[in-house]
C-alpha cells in the first residue's frame, strides 16, 4: 500500500482515490455526487438511475478491506438538495446500512448542506492540525479537500491516458471525485495554478494501482 | 390525360437553348400524369432533375391553383444540392415568366425566412430529410402538408439503408396520412436492387421504375507510373510525378481519394511538384465549411485546375467543366467508382474519362477488377438494414410534438414505412416507453415524462419545452469527437480528438494542405502554428476507411484465379503472380486459400497463417478475432493478427496443423458478443444511439473535458446499463448497429458457410509471394512508431523479397 505524509500524519492511499487514516480509523473520500444521474430527468434526459447504488456498493466493498469506523465525506456527497427525494428505495436502503456501519462525518459542499436530516454537515472540520473542507483556500493552512475532481494525463507508449489523481502540495491535499457519473479536471487547468506555486506530487489512482509523480517528473512527460 | 408538349413552356425554353427532351423526361411526365409513383434510375447527368420536376411544373401550369399552398416538396441528401437545384430550376421558370415560387429551406436558412415560409409557403420547397422532419414535428404540420401534390426525393439511393433513410421513411409514412393524394418521384443513380428502392419510396399499388441504362461506358484506365508499384501502403505517392503530368494536360481535373490523410498527402506532394503553378485545391469533410464553399465556387467558375477530394465531393453538384477524374487508391466499390467517374463530362452522350491509381499491388488487381466489373455491368448490392429503434424513438417524440397520437394508430402507420414493415409490437412498445421516461425497470422517472396520455387517451407532450428541445436535437448524423483546429484566431476545420491525443507539443502534421505545428489544447480547440518544415513529422491520420464491397471482392478473386490473363498485366504484377503459382498456388475463385509457413519475427521463430478470403477488412478482422480465440483454446499460443481487405494473417508460437477444425463453421458467437461488448465500436454506436434517441443532448462534444460540469460521458452510462439493464433499448440498438455495420456479421456468416470443405490448404516452408504485402502490413501495425521509418521498412521489404526469390 502506497503511503503519503501530510502535516506529520501518515495516510494510506487506496487506488480508488480514497485516503485511509489508520491512526484515527477513518476513511476520507470526496465528491460522491449521489443522484447526479436522476438530476437530469426534469430536463427530459433520462440517464440510467443506477449511479448512486453503484457508487455506494463500490464504497462499501473498498472500505471492507480496512479497519475503519468513520468516513469523512469532503462535500458534494449529494449532487443537489433534492437528491434524497429522488433516491430510489434500494439505494436508500444501501445508504442506511452504511450509516449504521460507519460514523458519517459530512463536510458541506456547494450544493449539499444538511441533506441527511440526522447528520448535520460541517463547513470546516479540524482534526490533528488539519482542516477538512470542500474547496481548499489558497493560503498555508493545512487542508484536505475535494471539489475540483483533479485528473492527470500522462503519455504511456505514445498514447495519452487520463486518470483521477490525488494532488499534494505543501499545505493541501486535493482528492479526486469518487462518484460513478463524475468527470474530472486536468491539473494543468489554470484553476489549479494558485495552488501549485511550489512543487507538488500527483498520485494517479487508476483503481488498480497508485503511481506517484512529482512536478519535476511531470515536466518531462506532460505537455 | 397526357399533357401537350408542343406548347409547353419548358419545351420552348429547351428549344430556345437548342436542346430537346430526353425520352425518360417525357416518360416520367406521362406516367406521373397517369397517377403512378415513379423511381427514375439513370446515370449521373442527363437531366434527371428536370425529369423529376416536369410533372410538378406541368401540374402547376395546367391547374392554375388559386390558393397559396405547398405544392411540391423536394428532398435531397445535401444542403448544397438544394441550392444548386433551386438555381437550375429558376432558370426556365423565370425565362418563361411562369408564376412559380421556388425556395430552399435548410439549417442555413435565416430564421425570418423560415418563419415566413411557414405562414406563406412557396409552391416548391427544396429541403433535406432533417429539415423535413422538423417541419413534420410542427404543430401545424397537417395544415401545411395536406394539399401537397408532389414529393421528389433526389439521390434516393444514398438515403436508403441508413439511419437518415429510416427517418425519412417514417416521415413519408406520416405524410401519407396527412395528405391523401400526391405523387412520389424518386431519382436514383444506377443501383442493383431497384425494387427495394421503389418500395422505400412508395406503398402505392400504382408505381413504376423508369430505367435508363448508360449508353456510353466510361473509359477507365490504370495509370502506369515509371516508378514501381509498392508492395504495401495506400498512399500512392510513388505516382505523383506521372499524376502531375496528367493534371497538367487536363483542362480541369478532380482527384478522388479514400481518406482525408490521403487527400492531405497527395495535395501536399502535388504542390511540391507544382512547377507550372497550377491552381490545386483540397476538399474534405474536416475543413471548415467556408473553406469548402470557396473551393466549390472556384470550381464552378473554372478558376481551379485540379481539386483533391474525399467523398465530400462524391454527390450532386454539376461541374461540367471537369474533363478528367482520377481515383487514387483502390476504388473499394463499383457503384462508388461510377458515381465518382460521373463527375466528369456531365452529359449523357459523351463517355466519361477516368484514371485509376493503385496504392499497392493488391490494389492494382482491385482497380483491374473494377474496370472488368464496369464492362460486365456488375453493381454493388446493399446490405439491407431494418429500421433502427433509436430513429423510431426520435420520430415518436416528433409526432407527439406535432399532434397527440393514438398508440395503435401510430404503430400501424410506422409499419407502413418500408424499413419498419417488420417492426414487432413489443419493440414499438419498448421504444415508446423509452421516449416516455427512459424505459428503465425502475419506474423512477415517471413523474418527469416527456410525453403522457391526455384525456382522450392519446400521447401528448407534457409542455412546450419538450418541443423546443426536440427541435434542437433532431437528425441522425452524429459527429465524432472533433476538436477545432485554431491558427491564432482563425478556425481551419475539425480534427479527430484521438489523433490530437497522440501528439506532443512541437509535433508537425498536415491539415488543410499546410504543415502545422501542434502547440496545445484549450477550451477553444487545438492551437497550432505554421511551420516552414516541408515534411510533417506525424505522417498522416486515418479515418474514413471504406470496406471493400463483396461484389468487387469476388471480382478480384475471379481475376487472380484466371491464369490466362496474367500476360496482359504489367511486368511487376505478372512476375509476382507467376512466382506465387510456382512457390504456392494462386487463389481459386470457388475456394479459400490458406497458407501456413514458419518465419522468424524479431529473433524468434513464429508460425504464420494467411487466409485469403477476399471479404474486406472488417470481416477479416472479426474472423481474426474468432480464429485466434479458438487457437488459444487449442493451446497454439496465438500472438496477433492483421487484417487487410484481401486477407487475414495470424501468427502464433506453435505450429498450426488442423486447419479444418480451426475454421469449423460453429463460430463461437458467445465469444463474439463478449468481445463486442468492450470494443470501441460498440461504445461509439452506443453514443450515437444515445444522441439520436434523445437520451443525451447534442452539444459540441470534445470540448467538455475541461469543464467541471462535465456532460455525460456515454461510456459511463454504457457500463451502468450493461450491469443493471442488459435489455435496454439503446444497448439493443448499439449491438445491432455493430453487428450489421462494421463487423459485417452477415458476410462473416456467409463466408464461414462457404469455406466448409472448400479450403485450399498449402503448407509452405517459406513465405509465399502473395503473403509479402501482409507481412509488411504486420510490421507497420506492430512496430513502435518511433522505430518505424522508411529505411527500416525498405530493409524488411528487401529481406522478404530475397526469401521468395524475387530479385
Amino acid at each position: 500500500m502506497k503511503k503519503l505524509e501530510f502535516c506529520q500524519n501518515t495516510f494510506d492511499i487506496d487506488p480508488h482515490g480514497i485516503l485511509i487514516w489508520s491512526k484515527l480509523n477513518t476513511a476520507i473520500v470526496s465528491d460522491l455526487h449521489l443522484e447526479k444521474g436522476s438530476s437530469f430527468a426534469k430536463y427530459g434526459q433520462y440517464i440510467p438511475p443506477y449511479d448512486s447504488l453503484e457508487t455506494l456498493i463500490k464504497l462499501e466493498k473498498i472500505l471492507s478491506n480496512y479497519v475503519i469506523k468513520k468516513i469523512i465525506f469532503l462535500g458534494d456527497t449529494f449532487h443537489d438538495k433534492n437528491s434524497l427525494n429522488r433516491m430510489n428505495i434500494k439505494t436508500q436502503k444501501k445508504l442506511k446500512s452504511l450509516t449504521n456501519l460507519y460514523e458519517f462525518i459530512l463536510i458541506e459542499g456547494n450544493h449539499d448542506k444538511n441533506i441527511l436530516y440526522e447528520i448535520p454537515s460541517h463547513k470546516v472540520l479540524r482534526l490533528n492540525d488539519i482542516e477538512f473542507i470542500h474547496e481548499a483556500i489558497v493560503d498555508d493552512r493545512h487542508q484536505i479537500s475535494g471539489h475540483y475532481h483533479p485528473t492527470l494525463s500522462i503519455k504511456l507508449n505514445g498514447k495519452r491516458v487520463t486518470e483521477k489523481c490525488i494532488l499534494q502540495t505543501e499545505s493541501k491535499l486535493i482528492l479526486p471525485s469518487f462518484g460513478k457519473y463524475t468527470g474530472g479536471l486536468s491539473i494543468n487547468n489554470k484553476i489549479f495554478k494558485p495552488y501549485l506555486k511550489f512543487g507538488f506530487n500527483a498520485y494517479i489512482c487508476n483503481e488498480k494501482n497508485v503511481y506517484k509523480f512529482s512536478s519535476s517528473d511531470l515536466k518531462k512527460n506532460v505537455k | 390525360m397526357i399533357p401537350k408538349l408542343k406548347s409547353h413552356p419548358i419545351t420552348k425554353w429547351l428549344n430556345k437553348n437548342g436542346w430537346s427532351y430526353h425520352k425518360h423526361q417525357i416518360d416520367t411526365l406521362k406516367e406521373a400524369t397517369k397517377g403512378y409513383d415513379i423511381l427514375l434510375v439513370a446515370p449521373t447527368g442527363g437531366g434527371k432533375t428536370l425529369a423529376g420536376f416536369m410533372p410538378a411544373i406541368t401540374d402547376l401550369i395546367e391547374k392554375k391553383y388559386k390558393d397559396n399552398f405547398l405544392h411540391t416538396l423536394y428532398i435531397s441528401p445535401l444542403k448544397a444540392l438544394t441550392v444548386d437545384v433551386q438555381r437550375n430550376l429558376v432558370q426556365p421558370i423565370n425565362d418563361q415568366s411562369l408564376n412559380i415560387s421556388v425556395e430552399t429551406r435548410t439549417g442555413d436558412t435565416p430564421y425570418a425566412k423560415k418563419r415566413r415560409q411557414k405562414t406563406s409557403p412557396p409552391q416548391m420547397l427544396m429541403t433535406t430529410p432533417e429539415s423535413f422532419a422538423l417541419l413534420m414535428s410542427d404543430e401545424n404540420a397537417e395544415d401545411y402538408f395536406q394539399n401537397i401534390k408532389f414529393l421528389i426525393i433526389d439521390e434516393i439511393h444514398t438515403l436508403i439503408n441508413s439511419k437518415r433513410g429510416d427517418l425519412l421513411s417514417l416521415n413519408i409514412a406520416r405524410l401519407n396520412e396527412l395528405a391523401s393524394n400526391y405523387t412520389k418521384i424518386g431519382l436514383s443513380a444506377t443501383i442493383k436492387d431497384k425494387e427495394n428502392v421503389l418500395n422505400f419510396l412508395s406503398q402505392n399499388k400504382q408505381k413504376k421504375i423508369i430505367d435508363i441504362p448508360s449508353l456510353n461506358k466510361p473509359k477507365v484506365e490504370i495509370l502506369m507510373s515509371d516508378n514501381r508499384i509498392p508492395w504495401s501502403g495506400h498512399m500512392a505517392t510513388y505516382s505523383i510525378k506521372t499524376l502531375y503530368t496528367k493534371i497538367e494536360k487536363a483542362d480541369m481535373s478532380i482527384i478522388f481519394v479514400n481518406t482525408r490523410a490521403q487527400a492531405e498527402l497527395i495535395f501536399h506532394n502535388l504542390w511540391l511538384e507544382n512547377k507550372s503553378n497550377l491552381k490545386i485545391a483540397v476538399h474534405h469533410g474536416s475543413l471548415e465549411r467556408e473553406i469548402r464553399r470557396k473551393v466549390e465556387q472556384k470550381m464552378s467558375k473554372g478558376e481551379i485546375d485540379c481539386v483533391v477530394a474525399t467523398s465530400s465531393l462524391d454527390l450532386g453538384i454539376d461541374w461540367a467543366k471537369i474533363d478528367l477524374v482520377i481515383q487514387v487508391g483502390a476504388p473499394k466499390g463499383v457503384s462508388r467508382l461510377l458515381q465518382r467517374i460521373g463527375r466528369s463530362n456531365h452529359t449523357l452522350n459523351k463517355p466519361s474519362k477516368a484514371l485509376l491509381v493503385p496504392g499497392n499491388r493488391f490494389e492494382y488487381l482491385e482497380c483491374l477488377a473494377a474496370i472488368e466489373a464496369i464492362k460486365e455491368n456488375i453493381i454493388d448490392g446493399d446490405n439491407l438494414k431494418s429500421g433502427s429503434l433509436d430513429v423510431l424513438a426520435q420520430h415518436i417524440l416528433g409526432v407527439a410534438c406535432s399532434n397527440p397520437f393514438d398508440k395503435t394508430k401510430l404503430y400501424k402507420n410506422v409499419k407502413t414505412a418500408w424499413p419498419y414493415r417488420k417492426l414487432l409490437v413489443e419493440d414499438f412498445t419498448q421504444t415508446l416507453e423509452f421516449v416516455q421516461n427512459g424505459g428503465y425497470s425502475l419506474r423512477q422517472y415517471q413523474k418527469y415524462s416527456k410525453i403522457g396520455l391526455n384525456k382522450n387517451n392519446h400521447f401528448a407532450i407534457k409542455n412546450k419545452t419538450v418541443r423546443q428541445k426536440y427541435k434542437m436535437n433532431i437528425g441522425t448524423i452524429v459527429e465524432s469527437y472533433m476538436l477545432k483546429v485554431k491558427l491564432r484566431n482563425k478556425t481551419l476545420g475539425n480534427i479527430e480528438e484521438w489523433f490530437i491525443e497522440g501528439l506532443t507539443e512541437g509535433d508537425t502534421f498536415l491539415f488543410g494542405g499546410k504543415v502545422l505545428k501542434f502547440l496545445n489544447i484549450s477550451e477553444k480547440g487545438v492551437h497550432v502554428a505554421l511551420t516552414k518544415d516541408k515534411r510533417p513529422k506525424i505522417p498522416s491520420y486515418a479515418g474514413g476507411r471504406m470496406p471493400l464491397t463483396s461484389e468487387l471482392a469476388s471480382q478480384v478473386k475471379k481475376l487472380i484465379s484466371k491464369k490466362q490473363s496474367l500476360n496482359s498485366y504489367p511486368e511487376q504484377i505478372k512476375d509476382w503472380l507467376i512466382l506465387q503459382s510456382q512457390k504456392s498456388i494462386l487463389p481459386m475463385h470457388d475456394k479459400v486459400l490458406i497458407e501456413t509457413f514458419p518465419r522468424k519475427m524479431g529473433n524468434k521463430k513464429r508460425h504464420f497463417l494467411i487466409c485469403y478470403a477476399f471479404e474486406g477488412r472488417n470481416v477479416h478482422q472479426t474472423l481474426g478475432f474468432l480464429i485466434s480465440k479458438r487457437m488459444q483454446r487449442y493451446n497454439l499460443k496465438p500472438l496477433g493478427f492483421v487484417a487487410t481487405d484481401y486477407a487475414l494473417a495470424i501468427w502464433s508460437m506453435k505450429e498450426i496443423n488442423d486447419i479444418k477444425s480451426l475454421f469449423n463453421e460453429d463460430l463461437m458467437i458467445s465469444d463474439l458478443y463478449e468481445w463486442l461488448d468492450d470494443t470501441p465500436l460498440m461504445k461509439k454506436n452506443f453514443r450515437d444511439a444515445s444522441i439520436i434517441s434523445g437520451l443525451i443532448e447534442r452539444k459540441m462534444p470534445g470540448l467538455t473535458k475541461t469543464s467541471k460540469q462535465i456532460l455525460f460521458n456515454t461510456d459511463l452510462i454504457y457500463d451502468v446499463l450493461k450491469k443493471h439493464e442488459g435489455n435496454h433499448l439503446l444497448l439493443k440498438v448499439a449491438k445491432e448497429d455493430s453487428l450489421n455495420g462494421l463487423i459485417s456479421i452477415d458476410r462473416l456468416g456467409k463466408l464461414m458457410k462457404r469455406i466448409q470443405n472448400k479450403i485450399l490448404f498449402k503448407k509452405l516452408e517459406k513465405i509465399s509471394p502473395l503473403a509479402v504485402p501482409l507481412l509488411l502490413e504486420i510490421n507497420r501495425e506492430t512496430i513502435n512508431k518511433d522505430e518505424l521509418n522508411e529505411y527500416y521498412l525498405e530493409e524488411f521489404e528487401n529481406e522478404l523479397l530475397r526469401e521468395i526469390g524475387f530479385s
